[in-house]
């Protein structure tokens, strides 16, 4: 069974995602209690995976039985096996969502005849592309399942109608020219070694000169993945997704989607490439794009008023944070990444559910709209509190470990870079703590305008604010969940995967082969001077 | 060599076209032309001096020397990268007709103003 | 309608001038790059002498197609395919949602006030003779797929678009052909189901995902890996037709309702099809 779990991480959504559509036309109900079985059964594959890898053994998984460079492999090891557990988890926390953009109390406008079955087809089809990315070991598969996710977002995006569709036609191009970036550059990588198996790319690389051809294939899987990571200054299409499209979709994507291609860029330049000079480069020049994309974000995110967009630009940011410690590449960096990914992506999956929920349910989106907030809806007011302190990074919860690892590792890393990645991270948390305060102040210390919606609303009996209660959830879980991680965060840590990764034992992989390949390399991997 | 940079000149060509036409239509097109440059390249990796398709000749499958043809694995992966483009290509096109009908024009600055 | 003149262009000054030289710097590497590859035709090239003889030379013995293409599309990476599917199968699932195909269970009836007519004598009596021959070609590309050009996704394309032709020529006054929408999205369903559960079988029967050698089909391993490779691509074949005629009915349903909106709001005449 244990061997077998990797190829069914990726193949029961895929199942579910032609499955629920199926239910939904041939017997117009059932599709939604299917999908939300078929999430549920993801995350148990993707929380078994994680368990089987804490002993530091990655499980390899041949698929259709031939071996790499051959056929295609999947491989879970620490790294991919807590990515997988993110992605399935905050896939559960949307599922049971209403994905399409209908405003709730407009009940009515059409809708699909299928119901929402087609919806949360394609959400399972989401998660699919996402799982596969995350376990591939092949360049061009790992292409392949990037445009399934990234279809699947398009649709998840423009199904929110009016202006949600040109922002997803925006994002359509955006990452369109990414996965034909990225692949541009797998080409030169295949023509110089013939081979598209991450395990053997290093081997054939070290027997292969370096030259012009292979910096520029580098570079070119570096800006497309870049840009699906939304890295300073490839972000452009970034806010008007996270505004625009549903809350659920919104919540869905701004926790997971970005990361995983920064989990790809780390996998990539950290791993398989590593070693090859102009990769080194480009990830010095990562670091620096990381810091501009800290500051530029966090400043842009004063200057919003609208709490999504605020959110969003908030994000730019974090995402610039995380390319810094992928960048720096210590084991104490990727440790600090990877926490920051959790933390991250839970607070901001929290924020975004909460901000869609008051924004799409009551038309509350702009910051001053949520004076207030506290007195009529105490539980939302809460959890956003929960989330923005860990945005910030204030202790007791988990974005304050995370920021502290991170600013460790950059100080570790020395140097002018490390000084200012240090210094950027520092500026981070000050910007964010001046754009959520400022949210924080409207939540608790304000009251209501007069005649606002939160103003009319009594505090009690039946007719007081209520949300939806999947979202309730959602946004509830998911603080308690920061939370958790803050208070835990030792335990936390020590569950996360240790940098660089264990070496693979499978029969696919010739071991020895590629010890030596790295031998000839430069160094170790995750051992990187900075400049 | 030649055909590498002609390679280049569509990808650029595109590209360029993606970012520097005002219309969400011509974008999609010049979309198109980057994708179809990456697949030349990929075929051109797949070609060999004197080599034939990659199709086994009747002679049946002994002596099969791996020069006498082409590499079938490039042909492979573009068949799943056009598939994907002209995917892709779909969906972009049920977009933009959404867009079209709820805004009644495809320039970009008009509907960016829209978004603001 | 259209932008105030001067104003067709997003970027000025200094954005534009950085976007400039982005572009430059990439035209620079790119040529640079290319100066670096190996010469193209060079039989010694990595990607001539790694990793692809094998195909060359097994893909008959172990999989059994003689097309080397089909080999490797189906079996030696019919992963790839898989996901080659989906994204298809998400291309359609995301015009359907897209576009809100309204009332797509109701067979066709032609909208009142419809003026459109489709099609002229010429090209009805073209289409009788030629619809049978196109979607035979198709079973032809299918089946055929293991030893000339051909397989699932071009038989596919080729079925659902000689479905397409039908309802193109005939409008919606003749009598319904083909999969109505659906029918198509079962059929595409269906498709995807069957590749991922012939992957499922070859599961069960304790090999890997999509690991065809260990089916209990009879026969020596390669004959069984090809009757499994005909049942994928049979499924892509599936899939794609099906996904073809739901991308069809769903933008000739916004055609109907274009025109139906046309008809009821004032007095422009009805335009030319197309």
């Amino acid at each position: 069974m244990r061997e077998s779990l990797p190829g069914l991480l990726v193949a029961v959504p895929l199942a579910g995602a032609a499955l629920v559509p199926l239910i939904g036309a041939l017997f117009r109900r059932g599709a939604r209690e299917t999908a939300l079985v078929l999430h549920a059964g993801v995350f148990a594959i993707a929380l078994a995976l994680f368990a089987l890898v804490q002993d530091g053994a990655p499980i390899a998984y041949a698929m259709g039985g031939w071996p790499g460079p051959w056929g295609i492999e999947l491989r879970l090891d620490g790294l991919s096996a807590l990515m997988a557990l993110l992605t399935a988890g905050m896939a559960c926390f949307a599922a049971p969502l209403d994905l399409s953009g209908r405003r709730s109390g407009a009940a009515g406008g059409r809708t699909s005849p299928f119901g929402d079955s087609l919806l949360r087809g394609v959400l399972l089809l989401l998660l699919a592309g996402l799982l596969g990315i995350v376990a591939t070991r092949d360049l061009f598969n790992l292409f392949v399942f990037m445009e399934i996710s990234s279809l699947a977002a398009y649709t998840l995006i423009a199904a929110g109608g009016g202006k949600a569709t040109i922002a997803a036609f925006r994002y359509l191009l955006a990452g369109t020219a990414a996965g034909s970036l990225y692949l541009f550059g797998v080409g030169f990588l295949y023509a110089l070694t013939g081979t598209l198996n991450m395990d053997d790319l290093p081997v054939q690389l070290a027997a292969a000169a370096p030259g012009a051809a292979l910096a520029t294939g580098v570079t070119l899987i570096a800006i497309g993945l870049s840009i699906k990571a939304a890295l300073f200054p490839l972000h452009g299409w970034l806010p008007d997704v996270y505004v625009f499209a549903p809350t659920a979709t919104t919540g869905f994507i701004a926790a997971v989607m970005a990361k995983v291609s920064a989990y790809a860029l780390l996998r990539l330049l950290g791993e398989t490439l590593f070693g090859v000079e102009a990769g080194a480069f480009v990830l010095d020049v990562l670091l620096w794009l990381g810091i501009g994309g800290v500051l530029v974000g966090g400043a842009l995110a004063i200057a919003q008023t609208d709490v999504a967009r605020m959110l969003a630009w908030s994000s730019i940011s974090a995402m610039g944070t995380i390319l810094i410690a992928v960048a720096v590449g210590s084991e104490l960096a990727v440790t600090a990444a990877l926490f920051h990914v959790v933390a991250h992506a839970l607070a901001k999956g929290c924020f975004f559910f909460a901000a869609g929920a008051l924004a799409g349910g009551l038309g509350l989106s702009r910051v001053q709209s949520w004076a207030g907030l506290a007195s009529r809806l105490p539980g939302t007011a809460v959890a956003v509190t929960v989330a923005a302190f860990s945005l910030i990074g204030l202790p007791p919860v988990a974005g304050f470990f995370s920021k502290y690892l991170l600013l460790a590792a950059t100080w570790n890393a020395g140097g002018a870079a490390g000084a200012a990645a240090f210094a950027a991270l520092i500026a981070s948390s000050l910007l964010a703590a001046v754009y959520l305060f400022r949210v924080l102040e409207a939540v608790w210390f304000r009251s209501p305008a007069q005649g606002s919606l939160l103003a009319e609303a009594p505090r009690t009996g039946p007719e007081r604010l209520r949300l939806p209660r999947p979202l309730v959830f959602a946004v509830g879980a998911l603080a308690a969940l920061t939370l958790a991680g803050g208070l835990f965060a030792a335990a936390v840590e020590r569950r996360l995967p240790r940098w660089p990764l264990p070496e693979p034992v499978g029969a696919a992989s010739d071991l020895s082969r590629l010890d030596s390949a790295r031998q000839e390399g430069a160094g170790t991997p995750g051992r990187r001077v900075l400049r | 060599m030649t055909v590498y940079l002609f390679i280049v000149a569509l990808f650029i060509l595109g590209l360029g076209g993606m970012s520097l036409l005002p219309n969400l239509l011509r974008k999609l097109l010049a979309m198109n032309v980057m994708q179809v440059a990456v697949i030349v390249f990929f075929l051109a990796a797949a070609f060999k001096d004197g080599a034939s398709v990659p199709i086994l000749a009747e002679s049946g499958p002994e002596g099969i020397a791996a020069e006498g043809y082409m590499n079938p694995l490039p042909h492979t992966l573009m068949l799943t990268a056009i598939v994907v483009s002209v995917s892709t290509t779909g969906l972009a096109l049920g977009i933009l007709i959404r867009i079209r009908r709820r805004f009644d024009t495809l320039n970009e600055v008009s509907l960016l103003r829209r978004l603001r | 309608m259209s932008p105030a003149p001067g104003k067709t262009r997003l970027r000025h000054g200094v954005p534009r001038i950085l976007g400039a030289l982005a572009f430059a710097a990439l035209l620079g590497g790119l040529v640079a790059g290319i100066r670096d590859l190996p010469r193209l035709g060079d039989p010694a090239s990595p990607a001539a002498t790694h990793v692809s003889p094998r195909f060359i030379e097994a893909a008959a013995r172990e999989t059994g197609a003689a097309n080397m293409v089909t080999a490797v599309l189906a079996d030696y990476r019919g992963y790839d395919t898989l996901g080659e599917t989906a994204v298809i199968f998400a291309a359609g699932l995301g015009c359907l949602i897209i576009l809100a195909l309204a009332a797509a269970d109701r067979r066709e009836t032609p909208p009142p006030g419809l003026t459109h007519r489709f099609g002229s004598p010429i090209l009805d009596v073209s289409a009788r003779v030629l619809t049978p021959w196109i979607l035979m070609f198709a079973l032809y590309v299918l089946i055929h797929g293991h030893v000339s050009p051909g397989g699932g996704f071009q038989g596919g394309v080729l079925f659902g678009s000689g479905l397409v032709v039908v309802r193109l020529v005939r409008g919606r006054r003749g009598p319904a052909f083909g999969p109505g929408p659906r029918a198509a999205l079962v059929l595409a369903c269906a498709g995807v189901l069957a590749f991922l559960g012939i992957g499922f079988l070859a599961m069960a029967f304790g090999g890997e995902f999509l690991d065809y050698g260990t089916l209990p089909l009879g026969g020596d391993e390669a004959h069984v890996r090809e009757l499994a490779t005909l049942g994928v691509e049979a499924a892509v074949f599936a899939a794609v037709a099906g996904t073809v005629c739901v991308l069809f009915a769903t933008i000739s349903a916004g055609v109907r309702e274009t025109e139906a909106a046309r008809s009821a709001g004032s007095a422009s005449p009805p335009g030319s099809d197309g």
